[in-house]
């Protein structure tokens, strides 16, 4: 490797400065070596580039996306047991051993489903409180309200599924992404307070945008075209 | 969910061509974004910075990326260009051509040294500096420089060869 390489790197950095730069300028302007040789480094990195880019069109492995939306469920889900655990806590000593472990198991699981309400729903239906989003999922298009509920939006994931976002406005405004795993579908992430459970503002919705920015939007024609694919024995 | 957690979801285009380039293959890929994803998910609480969390999720990235092609014998550098157009569902379809001209860099990329294949996927894939290059690998930024000059070379002279083969 020679000290022209050396330049060179630097030069395409920005790291040259001042006379040492000037004087690279100055040989470039009259130097056909060198003009030669910057051509072909900038071509090499342009080329290198393009051919990285090439995986933003590919989809993502089943198993990749599996584990991003497990990234932004899993909290939730702990944090419904966590509630139950410090509840658990601020019992006297005396309850749990009076209690046993069979009926904490109990207490646990129903308080478990009082926070998360749709937790032991059919796993083919999400709900949220009593509405069933899944089944509005397959009908009601982007900027159509039904009652509280509005899908804002409709996205296509890597694997070709298909996502959307929609928001509730009461009782708490509240916003969801839900993604379609072949006729089911899976809600993925939620903002706000799931009855009454603690949730820390914006970190789902961060997840939110993170995800939907992996993923491109539908135009409303490809949206028709998907939920005309899946409105064919759904009703809400 | 944490706000680390949001940003390291956000990266994950990045992480993806990172790792396109330094395995060649999208399923290689994937794994090793899926790899790289889930120990920063079980360590971002370590992650206390509040700037750029990319630097951290490519040194994860490096790590597992050395340590997965020291533990396994290499793979063939060919490619399959069939794997890679059956996978594209892009709006605008690379052109035969220019799909050629992809498998031949990627497969020029495979043939490089690790410590090389590192510095052009972190300097010319993701735009890092060569001061972040050199923070992300702890070497020197002359190391860097005098790494990405010999991996210019090789890599001109490799799609030369290619060219002239073809």
């Amino acid at each position: 490797m020679t000290e022209l390489d050396i330049s060179i790197e630097k030069y395409l950095a920005g790291m040259m400065q001042g006379e040492e730069l000037q004087q690279f300028e100055n040989r470039r302007q009259i130097d056909e070596t060198l003009q030669h040789r910057l051509a072909q480094a900038e071509a090499i990195s342009a080329r290198v580039r393009a051919a990285a880019r090439e995986i933003d069109s590919a989809p993502m492995s089943q198993s990749l996306l599996a584990t991003i939306e497990a990234a932004g469920k899993s909290p939730q889900n702990s944090r419904g047991l966590r509630n139950v655990q410090s509840w658990m806590q601020g019992l006297p000593p005396i309850v749990p051993r009076l209690l046993g472990p069979v009926a904490l198991a109990c207490i646990a699981a129903a308080a478990i489903v009082v926070l998360r309400p749709h937790a032991l729903q059919p796993d083919s239906s999400v709900y949220v409180g009593s509405m069933n989003i899944s089944a509005f999922a397959d009908t009601l298009p982007a900027g159509v309200a039904a009652a509280n509920l509005q899908f804002t939006g409709s996205y296509r994931r890597g694997d070709g599924g298909v996502c959307r976002v929609f928001e509730l406005s009461a009782p708490n405004k509240q916003q969801g992404l839900i993604c379609a795993r072949g006729d089911a579908w899976t809600l993925v992430a939620m903002t706000g307070k799931p009855a009454g459970a603690y949730s820390p503002a914006g970190a789902q919705s961060d997840f939110i945008d993170a995800y939907l920015a992996t993923m491109a939007p539908l135009s409303s024609a490809e949206e028709r075209v998907f939920l005309g694919s899946r409105n064919v024995n759904t009703q809400p | 969910m944490t706000n680390q957690t949001g940003q390291i979801i956000g990266a994950i285009p990045r992480l993806r061509r990172f790792a396109y380039s330094l395995t060649g293959n999208t399923s290689d890929a994937d794994d090793l974004v899926q790899a790289c994803l889930e120990k920063a998910l079980k360590n971002r609480t370590k992650y206390t910075d509040t700037g750029d969390i990319a630097p951290w999720l490519f040194k994860i990235m490096k790590n597992t990326f050395i340590d997965h092609t020291r533990a396994q014998a290499r793979r063939p550098a060919f490619v399959e260009l069939e794997t890679s157009a059956s996978q594209a569902t892009a709006d605008r379809q690379p052109t035969p051509e220019e799909a050629l001209a992809h498998r031949d860099t990627l497969n020029a990329i495979d043939g490089l040294p690790e410590e090389q294949k590192l510095i052009v996927a972190l300097v010319l894939v993701d735009g890092r500096s060569y001061q972040e290059a050199a923070d992300i690998l702890r070497i020197p930024v002359g190391t860097v420089m005098s790494r990405l000059a010999r991996a210019r070379r090789r890599l001109q002279e490799e799609l030369q060869d290619q060219r002239r083969s073809a």
